[in-house]
């Protein structure tokens, strides 16, 4: 038996494959992420309430703003704080952003290369430069949004706990609605485009698991729902949902009953798919790709089609704010600064910390994210834990790894590892989150 | 005592360029949340641009095929959490004319050298509910294990800075860092003064260089760019305190830079007091 260790480029963070060879064919393999432990839990606790969303939204720079504000909301939900209209659009806009981002750097940059037989998005321009134009364009679109909502790309700084310390001007806005419609059409393109490819034919039960309402396509909040029927909410499904610790990893594995499950686009897509917007919609209904889909590599279409769901609803929002919302809108004063009101609208009323344990949720590019905290009369953290999707996926991702090894036996082992590493590609692995 | 970044060496950074070649580039991920080479990343119209003039070579976030050198720079990001990533430093301080520390984890330890506030045991305790055996390393700033030649601080670093670092080497001189405090850009933005204002903002004791995005909406500098040459800590503490408590405000310089030397003593005398 002989087992080589391969790094898996191409995705958030390092991870490596160690591949067991045992007569020249693969006989297993298994996924290890290979980052060290910061132990963002453990240095949280002793800080205060206002430091959870900055500091938490150092866990990932590529999801920084889904961090930060899940965590400005399980904090809100302990302080019993109501945000206006105008913040709720504004987080949910960034959140919206933030998938635009991630989901363009991901389908196009690092796992498109994978099927247009290209080394990277570099070798990539080269024989597709329309379409890597067209993802640039996006990818830049998505950063851009979170730069003018919170004032800078990476790690938003304008969120606070109770609203925002700066609201954009509406010629911002403007701009960035300009842009998005501009940009749809190519999204449309790229998105139709990603549907076409052939994807490795690889079909696996398992459950998937997401947000769910019933008046939208969730994202910003709502019921943990399964397709095996299961609903509850975050805070009793963050009770029950088991973390499984790893060998030497410093990552923790999710078990929901006992099972591996799958968090992501394809699982809202599997769940929701009826509630995308109608553009995105017909998208994945033309693709010829059969919906509910337990082929895991249909995930980068899926993010595909959430990216023109993204822009649509985004320009929906940005169309109520500018139809006179935001004119009514008010800034935060920070939580721990109490002394001034933001320079464009009403003051807010200070903060006052109370005792008490908040669970938030938000559907972040790859797959629902939980934050929970317990603080204490004097707002200090107590107790806290952050459960990220790929932590979640980590037994689904083994548990399709031994699948897909099982029904290629006979391949090159070059090959299949290949293969296996687009697998892994495909759920979009961010191993920072993972490992925090 | 631990030892934090040292001066910059800049009598001993080679900036010779590859003989008539592009400018050989690397990107070294450690343990991090990737947001400075997403910072890279992002910069996409400039690297466009220059990609007469560069050749990122080593990038396993963009690229599945990366080469080890050799380099003329390469830009670590991140901080070693795991013994095995010393040896990746090590290999990579060898193969590089300059190495640029990218970002507050490379420079500072960042967010996680908080860890230093905890028992070590504790923490793992805590979070990994009694894996002993998972490998960790003291969190530190990469100039105690290599030589670091640049230092590009922030979180996330500053695109300016990584652009400035890229067309200096180009050009085959060395980077233009800002030295001086926040306040000045602050001024020369004719941004309304948060400090005034009795908000706990550390930009006059703090590193300019971000374009003071934070102050600029109307949120006090965090003081992620770590301390400006020569802080006066005693008397800025005393108007910080105007607008915060002790406790809060020794967390705020806890937050991203905590390994800076200037801060430890003011860390040893909130110890006495505990």
């Amino acid at each position: 038996m002989k087992i080589i260790l391969e790094h898996v480029t191409r995705i958030e963070g390092h991870a490596s494959l160690s591949v067991m060879l045992a007569d020249g064919r693969v006989h297993s393999a298994r996924l290890k992420y290979e980052e060290g432990a910061r132990l963002f839990e453990g240095i949280l606790r002793g800080r205060k309430y206002f430091d959870a969303p900055t500091i938490t939204s150092r866990i990932c720079g590529v999801c920084p703003s889904v961090h930060n504000i899940t965590a400005i909301r399980a904090m809100e939900g302990i302080l019993g704080i109501q945000v206006d209209p105008v913040t709720e659009k504004l987080r949910r806009l960034m959140i919206l952003a933030q998938w635009i981002q991630s989901h363009s750097l991901h389908a196009f940059f690092l796992a498109l290369p994978d099927y247009l037989g290209a080394e990277s998005a570099i070798t990539m321009a080269r024989d597709n430069p329309e379409e890597v134009a067209s993802a640039l364009i996006l990818k830049k679109l998505g950063n851009d949004m979170v730069y003018a909502i919170g004032g800078r790309a990476v790690h938003p700084i304008t969120t606070m706990i109770g609203g925002f310390s700066n609201l954009p001007p509406a010629s911002r806005l403007a701009n960035m609605r300009q842009r998005l419609q501009a940009a749809l059409p190519e999204a449309t393109r790229l998105a139709r485009l990603t549907g076409s490819l052939d994807v490795p034919d690889f079909s696996r039960q398992t459950t998937y698991l997401a947000l769910q309402r019933p008046d939208e396509y969730a994202y910003y909040d709502g019921d943990v729902c399964s397709t095996e029927g299961y609903c509850s909410t975050p805070d009793d499904f963050c009770s029950t949902l088991r973390e499984e610790i790893k060998p030497n990893m410093a990552a923790k594995a999710g078990l929901h009953e006992g099972k591996g499950f799958f968090t992501g686009a394809l699982a809202r897509v599997n769940l929701s798919s009826e509630l995308l917007d109608e553009t995105a919609g017909s998208i994945l209904a033309d693709s010829g790709h059969a919906f509910p889909s337990n082929n895991t590599f249909l995930n980068t279409f899926c993010q595909t089609v959430e990216l023109v769901h993204a822009l649509m609803l985004s320009i929906k929002l940005i169309n109520e704010l500018l139809a006179g919302e935001l004119e009514e809108g008010k800034t935060a004063v920070g939580a721990m600064e109490v002394n001034v009101a933001g320079e464009a609208g009403v003051k807010i009323a200070a903060i006052e910390p109370r005792a008490g344990t908040g669970v938030a949720a938000t559907e972040a590019p790859r797959g629902t994210l939980y934050h929970s905290y317990t603080i204490d009369g004097e707002g200090l953290i107590t107790d806290d834990n952050i459960i990220t999707p790929t932590a979640q996926n980590l037994t689904n991702i083994e548990d399709d790894i031994d699948r897909f090894v099982d029904e290629r036996r006979d391949w090159e082992p070059t090959d299949l590892i290949q293969g296996i590493e687009r697998l892994v590609r495909a759920y979009d692995p961010c191993v920072s989150c993972a490992t925090h | 005592m631990k030892q934090g970044p040292g001066p910059e060496p800049e009598g001993r950074i080679d900036i010779s360029k590859n003989p008539g070649g592009k400018l050989r580039v690397g990107i070294f991920p450690l343990t991090s949340d990737a947001g400075c080479q997403l910072e890279f990343l992002n910069l996409q119209d400039d690297l466009l641009a220059l990609a007469k003039a560069v050749d990122i070579l080593h990038f396993p976030m963009a690229r599945a095929f990366n080469v080890d050198g050799p380099f003329d720079v390469v830009f670590v990001d991140g901080v070693p959490a795991r013994r095995d990533e010393l040896e990746i430093l090590r290999e990579v301080r060898r193969n590089t004319k300059v190495l640029a520390s990218l970002g507050s984890c490379s420079s500072f330890g960042g967010v996680p050298a908080a860890q230093r506030f905890h028992d070590l045991g504790d923490l793992k305790k805590y979070v990994y509910r009694g894996m002993e055996d998972l490998d960790t390393l003291e969190i530190l700033p990469i100039s105690n294990y290599v030589r670091v030649d640049l230092q590009l601080r922030g979180c996330p670093a500053s695109k300016w800075e990584i652009m400035e670092t890229l067309t200096a080497l180009i050009a085959g001189r060395l980077p233009q860092l800002k030295t001086y405090p926040q306040c000045i850009e602050c001024k020369i933005k004719e941004n309304r003064c948060l400090l005034i204002e009795g908000q706990p903002c550390l930009g006059p004791i703090t590193r300019a260089g971000c374009g003071v995005v934070c102050p600029s909406v109307g949120v006090p500098c965090d003081g992620c760019r770590g301390p400006t040459e020569e802080p006066n800590l005693t008397s800025a503490v005393e108007i910080l305190l105007r607008g915060t408590t002790y406790p809060d405000l020794i967390r705020k310089f806890q937050k991203f830079c905590s390994l800076s030397p200037e801060y430890q003593e003011m860390f040893d005398r909130w110890r006495e007091t505990q």
